[in-house]
């Protein structure tokens, strides 16, 4: 069979066409540059799905375990308004403790009125705030920032009492 | 011999194609065709997690509407609260559509959303007596690919009555 990719010169040597060499470097070259830029876009789209999942589902994770609290919330927050910390009581003696810091929100199962300081990480967002509804009452708004800067708002309404702790000010709802 | 610039050449033994142009004219569609279905699944890819990340707003949002109104008990307040103020000319009756600016505080990704929101009052009560007032309000979050919706209810009682001796006394609760 004869090979389309080289030929054979008059002495019987073989050699590869110079136009099929080129043609095979371009299509390796192109071939790589396609897979490269699917590769890249898949890994964006992918990114930023997760960093704006991320917050939202940090919001949520916050609002559920406040709408199904069985005992009463403290909000500790920073004096710019940012969750340093969220201690709901359970009633049977132990606390779900939620903390923040530095945009990694973690949860621990303590005994009731342990000092704890974080537990396990679960989400990795900018930021997260606490505040109460201004129109509803209780019912609070929970701010989550991703990464990118990028704000989910989610309320949750609770029939516990809600306390809300700062450095500066102590504010019962 | 004869030869075109399309790589023929007509030998005695009839037309022959030149080698090159084979490789091009049979490769070329092939690899078009390879960047093609690449690129068509980098699109679906980025189509399906835009709409992951729009019905997850979308409960999200949702869920927020049903906390909101069941801690102020009326849709007006709610829709205030969750969107902002929203122009009188939107409200119709018992039922109002949110502008699709403010739709964009939840959806900042998307103007294809519409958001509706209905509240309904009923009397309550058992064994023929009256005791209050039932509001119930639905939202109504729909996009192009998908819709979602939520119900929550609120309860007003009366202020009950007490009848002492040749007396009525009001009690409010």
């Amino acid at each position: 069979m004869k090979n389309v990719l080289s030929g054979s010169s008059g002495n019987g040597e073989k050699y590869i066409r110079l136009g099929s060499l080129l043609l095979m470097l371009i299509f390796t070259v192109c071939s790589f540059a396609v897979m490269w830029t699917a590769v890249s876009s898949f890994k964006r789209i992918s990114s930023a799905y997760d960093s704006a999942s991320e917050g939202l589902a940090a919001a949520q994770f916050a609002a559920n375990h406040i709408r199904r609290a069985a005992g009463d919330i403290t909000v500790y927050s920073a004096p710019d308004g940012s969750l340093e910390k969220m201690v709901i009581s359970r009633g049977d003696g132990y606390d779900n403790v939620i903390c923040a810091s530095s945009g990694v929100i973690s949860e621990a199962l303590v005994p009731e009125g342990t000092e704890t300081s974080r537990g396990q990480a679960i989400f990795d967002v900018g930021s997260v705030g606490i505040y109460p509804s201004e129109k509803a009452p209780r019912t609070v708004r929970i701010e989550a920032a991703d990464a990118e800067g990028k704000v989910c708002t989610v309320y949750a309404y609770t029939e516990k009492r809600i306390t809300f702790v700062n450095t500066e000010a102590e504010t019962e709802k | 011999m004869k030869r075109s610039i399309f790589g023929t050449r007509r030998t005695a033994s009839g037309v022959t194609v030149d080698s090159f142009f084979t490789e091009l004219a049979l490769a070329m569609p092939v690899f078009a065709l390879c960047c093609c279905a690449v690129l068509q699944t980098l699109a679906v890819s980025r189509g399906r997690a835009r709409t992951e990340e729009t019905k997850a707003a979308a409960i999200a949002c949702a869920q927020s509407w049903c906390d909101i109104y069941r801690g102020c008990g009326s849709a007006e307040k709610a829709a205030e609260e969750l969107f902002g103020e929203l122009p009188a000319e939107c409200m119709d009756g018992s039922s109002f559509a949110v502008p699709a600016d403010m739709c964009r505080k939840y959806f900042p990704d998307r103007s294809d959303i519409t958001i509706k929101i209905t509240e309904k009052t009923e009397d309550s009560g058992r064994n023929g007596i009256v005791c209050g007032q039932l509001y119930t309000s639905d939202i109504q979050i729909l996009w192009q690919d998908g819709e979602i919706s939520a119900s929550s209810v609120c309860y007003n009682p009366f202020p009950a009555v007490v009848h002492t001796e040749n007396a009525v006394t009001e009690e409010g609760r």
